[in-house]
């Protein structure tokens, strides 16, 4: 290879590293953390710790439609999410009369809404995190940026290797701290090439739509007067039909339109009844077939009309669609497999472990440059703590919120979020004070803050991991033991650092 | 590498190199129907999916390439080509 392609690489992986690498961190954090975000959701929402759901589902005719006509506000559209394996109880998103979006959980036994939820969940906030950064549209466009850089990373930091199977196999972690984040960054990088190529790619190509808006015009440009919604519908079977604006009492059988869409299938489950226009005499329904058991979302949704259950459309996705589905189901993970979704956990972490590595090298090479940029050298380092140890500490104030806040607070999930934001620009202010020195701090907080909420959650629910395990909550159960486990790491690294005496950084 | 340098080089590659890949993929997206059997629904999927590694080869030589120049030329060239060839499928598209 010439020598000045891989000078070429070298300066672009570095250049893209240090200014990107912060925010890839973050989402990859996020990404990682929503692998298991609803077991973190039933961690913070005691409410929804129903016991193991049912082999078949109640009739939903009996124990949802009640609610859905009486809390959806006329000519609006519901959606309710079917109690699953990993969700014991269904989840009705509604607008209510003033025109808010709420969302409220039903269990599927006896048909009551369940308290709550007083609070966004992992699904609510690490989740959207991840692809959109909680700031609109503008973070969709700054996360498409960030995973275009990943790859840019990825296909750099390859090319620019002499020895890519000598660097696998060397980890000299007793080493000075240049030398040994290198290693660190080389065995993450390359052990996990193959899925953060993949994840990258396939979390890039679900927003396909949203990076590149204008291509169905061109192919469009001359059959259809709406080209986006006539893309929609033939892609993606997104049918609809206008509101009549003329009020129907009668609602028919969602059972029957389940029945009717199984039968269709040949079998599999629904997870999903959707409806538009509540009330209204146009309203109509959408049933969709259960993921669980394929990795591709399928787009196998049947229309019926609300008022007399009649079938109105059947939507199968085509060859080319059904390979996006495919890929997009790769990144989503929505199939039922307990070591998959731990294998995903740990190629995440590893992922965090690279980015992490890939700037704490950076960082130990230009200290030992003198003539390096002491101030810019100050603000780097600032940021790499902040998007690391600050991160962690950020999440678990989060936590630790959940459990402290009174159910009670007006606005407690919004509260929850603030806490999130404020702790994070505390950690930012504390590692602008403190320097290098705040490795430590921050890492003896996290071991703090991990440890005392999952000692929290014991203390508001009774609930301590082995109790958890006897009544049957796996997912209680693995949180706190991965918050133990975060924060018996985090002090076994705050005791090294102070050993080493590294904090003079 | 000087500032002014480094802040066009950047510009190319990210701006430059993603007007090429998406004016590409609309153009794509608008010929494969027309000149193959695909469905248009299928069309814009296949080539917006392809769009994510196309824009990747694009920074990458973007990037790499020693003739800054000359990125900006071909990157703009494609883009104005792509641009016009669209248009144009759409006006006759549309008169017919």
């Amino acid at each position: 290879m010439r020598t000045d392609f891989r000078d070429a690489m070298h300066r672009l992986h570095t250049g893209v590293g240090v200014t990107l690498g912060g925010l890839l961190l973050v989402i990859f954090w996020m990404g990682t953390l929503s692998v298991f975000d609803r077991e973190i959701d039933r961690w913070m929402m005691p409410e929804t710790r129903l016991s193991a759901p049912h082999a078949t589902l109640s009739s939903f005719d009996n124990t949802v439609l009640p609610h859905v006509q009486h809390l959806a506000a006329p000519g609006t559209s519901w959606r309710v999410s079917l109690a699953s394996a990993r969700t014991p109880f269904h989840t009705l998103r509604y607008t209510d009369a003033d025109g808010a979006s709420v969302r409220r959980h039903i269990d599927p036994l006896r048909g009551e809404l369940l308290d709550g939820p007083h609070t966004a969940g992992a699904s609510g906030f690490f989740f959207p995190f991840h692809f959109s950064l909680h700031l609109g549209t503008a973070g969709y466009w700054i996360a498409g940026l960030a995973g275009m850089a990943m790859l840019v990373l990825i296909v750099s930091g390859v090319l620019i290797h002499r020895r890519l199977l000598a660097d696998f196999f060397t980890f000299r972690p007793s080493r000075a701290l240049p030398r040994a984040s290198l290693d660190a960054h080389n065995l993450t990088g390359v052990i996990a090439l193959p899925f953060h190529f993949m994840i990258t790619l396939s979390g890039l190509v679900i927003f396909f739509a949203i990076y590149f808006p204008a291509t169905w015009h061109g192919a469009y440009a001359e059959t259809a007067a709406h080209p986006q919604q006539t893309f929609n519908l033939e892609a993606f079977g997104s049918w609809s039909r206008p509101a009549a604006h003329e009020s129907v009492g009668n609602v028919a059988s969602v059972d029957a339109m389940i029945a009717e869409a199984r039968r269709l299938w040949g079998g599999p489950p629904a997870d999903q009844v959707r409806g538009w226009h509540a009330g209204d005499a146009a309203g109509y329904i959408a049933v969709r077939r259960s993921f669980a058991n394929e990795v591709r979302r399928n787009v196998d949704v049947v229309f019926f009309d609300a008022a007399n259950g009649e079938r109105l459309y059947r939507h199968t996705a085509s060859t080319v669609v059904k390979v996006q589905r495919f890929l997009a189901g790769l990144h989503f993970l929505q199939f039922d497999h307990w070591p998959l979704r731990w294998l995903y956990f740990a190629a995440g972490l590893a992922g965090c472990v690279m980015i992490g590595s890939g700037l704490l090298f950076w960082l130990a090479a230009r200290r030992r440059q003198s003539r390096a940029n002491r101030a810019g050298l100050h603000v780097v380092t600032a940021i790499a703590v902040t998007t690391t140890s600050g991160l962690m500490n950020a999440t678990l104030a989060f936590l630790v919120a959940n459990k402290v806040l009174p159910v009670t607070l007006d606005g407690r999930a919004g509260t929850e979020m603030q806490v999130f934001f404020i702790a994070w620009a505390v950690m930012f202010a504390h590692a602008l004070w403190r320097g290098a020195r705040a490795w430590r701090e921050q890492c003896a907080l996290v071991a703090g803050l991990a440890i005392g909420a999952a000692t929290l959650n014991w203390g508001m629910t009774g609930q301590h991991p082995i109790a958890a395990l006897q009544s049957d909550m796996p997912a209680i159960a693995g949180v706190d033991l991965m918050l133990l486990a975060l924060g018996f790491s985090a002090a076994a690294v705050t005791r090294r650092l102070s050993r080493n005496g590294a904090a003079d950084g | 590498m000087k500032n002014a340098t480094l802040v066009s080089r950047v510009a190319a590659a990210v701006f430059g190199g993603y007007a090429a890949t998406a004016s590409g993929v609309m153009l794509l997206a608008a010929l494969l129907p027309r000149v193959t059997p695909l469905a248009a629904a299928d069309a814009v999927v296949l080539t917006a999916m392809c769009g994510f590694p196309a824009y990747l080869l694009t920074l990458l030589w973007s990037f790499s390439h020693s003739d800054l120049r000359r990125v900006w030329l071909v990157l703009g060239g494609i883009t104005t080509v792509s641009a016009l060839t669209v248009t144009a499928l759409a006006v006759s598209g549309r008169a017919v």
